[in-house]
């Protein structure tokens, strides 16, 4: 007796005879001998292997291959973009998608001073002794030298020109650091050489020897519109000759 | 043998992996395995058979519930490998028609033959009819034998679902039954 005759409400009282020809050719999908067995299962049912080493489907094997991939991919980039090696939009892109995700807080910036050329920029080389601390730093490949701050209240009606400008007439030859080569301008030209660097007192101090200031995301400029990472040690604050 | 002749004894003895439980063990299912997969349309119901036993046999020392958690894990890995059959398929769905004449299994006359090829037919005709849910439960509930619980457990669905799809599918079924003996 079949089991799906217990549901006799389902087939109604008036059997129709075509619709149990139909369940009876139905049934008869199981009334049939068994498929050979494959050579496989053949020597599963002779004992020939043992239950444990029946093969298992390879599809299991790539999936695991496959799970392990993700896994390492994604972990990979999640240590990227915590340690901000990512390029800007995909550190982007990952940060949002950590953040959002896990309790974990990863910047959605690349820092300043990682960031290279293709989105990175690199670390600036330690000034040594042996530079020449009037020069202006060279521009480097793919770097934009900083503009300065402008200054609204000593904004000069003429921009400054390109090239450095002789010293002004009193200057002393020699006072302060040895200028071999003329430096580029300070102050404007018309201007007092005095009204260029402000107080004397409010002089920033000089920069650290080991490069700029970090902590702060814009470049800070000095008082002549210099940044103050290209202002040497031995040359003396703006405004700062008594 | 039939699907109901599985008994506890059978099983503990095949979950052993003595030769003889095996066999019986396949003797008792394979059949209903295999109308199970021709009933959902698989052309090469054999060798998927085959398959389903490979991935049932290593299982056999970790199933609760007996014969019935045994026939309940086998048709569940021959729906799983139902689904698999028709996702490969999807992605290379050019396949070559079977043909009885080139098929070397096939011993019975040509008489009988076409007896069993026609009402195979007809009734493959009517099932293909039907959405997949409702044949799924119609073929899991008489040709495999499965009681509304256990059709639910190998479906994914709660068993007055399974219900709703018999019925409906039952209802279809009649429907189809009295167009075609009018057509006829």
């Amino acid at each position: 007796m079949s089991r799906f005759d217990d549901d006799r409400s389902v087939i109604d009282d008036d059997v129709d005879p075509a619709m149990t020809q139909f369940l009876a050719d139905l049934r008869a999908f199981a009334d049939c001998e068994p498929p050979p067995p494959s050579p496989e299962l053949a020597a599963l049912l002779t004992g020939v292997v043992p239950l444990a080493a029946a093969p298992r489907r390879p599809a299991l094997r790539r999936r695991a291959v496959g799970l392990i991939a993700a896994a390492v991919l994604v972990t990979g980039a999640g240590v990227a973009a915590a340690n901000g090696r990512l390029p800007q939009p995909a550190q982007r892109l990952v940060s949002d998608v950590v953040n959002t995700l896990t309790p974990f807080r990863v910047p959605s910036r690349v820092e300043p001073d990682r960031a290279t050329p293709g989105g990175r920029e690199e670390p600036e080389p330690p000034q040594t002794p042996a530079d020449d601390p009037a020069t202006p730093p060279r521009p480097r490949p793919g770097h934009r030298p900083a503009r300065p701050a402008p200054d609204r209240t000593q904004r000069p009606a003429v921009a400054p020109p390109p090239l450095p400008p002789p010293a002004p007439p009193g200057a002393r030859p020699g006072a302060g650091a040895i200028v071999p080569r003329p430096s580029p301008p300070r102050e404007v030209p018309g201007e007092p050489a005095g009204d260029a660097g402000g107080d004397p007192t409010s002089a920033p101090a000089p920069a650290p020897p080991n490069g700029p200031d970090r902590t702060s995301d814009a470049p800070a400029a000095g008082p002549g519109g210099r940044h103050e990472s290209e202002r040497p040690e031995s040359e003396p604050p703006p405004g700062g000759e008594h | 043998m039939s699907n109901r002749d599985v008994t506890d004894e059978l099983v503990v003895a095949a979950a052993r992996g003595e030769p003889a439980a095996l066999s019986g063990l396949y003797r008792a299912l394979a059949p209903a395995i295999r109308g199970y997969l021709r009933g959902k349309g698989i052309a090469d119901a054999d060798a998927v058979t085959n398959d389903v036993f490979l991935a049932v046999f290593p299982r056999l020392a970790t199933v609760c519930g007996g014969a019935e958690g045994v026939r309940k894990l086998a048709f569940a890995i021959a729906h799983s490998r139902m689904v698999d059959h028709y996702r490969a398929h999807a992605r290379r769905p050019a396949q070559a028609r079977w043909s009885a004449e080139d098929d070397p299994r096939q011993e019975v006359s040509a008489e009988q033959v076409s007896v069993d090829n026609e009402a195979t037919a007809r009734v493959l005709a009517i099932l293909d009819h039907l959405p997949d849910d409702q044949r799924e439960v119609l073929v899991l509930r008489i040709i495999a034998d499965l009681t509304v619980e256990q059709v639910a457990a190998v479906m994914g669905r709660s068993a007055g679902a399974v219900k709703q799809l018999q019925r409906r599918g039952v209802l279809r079924v009649r429907a189809l039954v009295s167009e075609r003996r009018v057509a006829l």
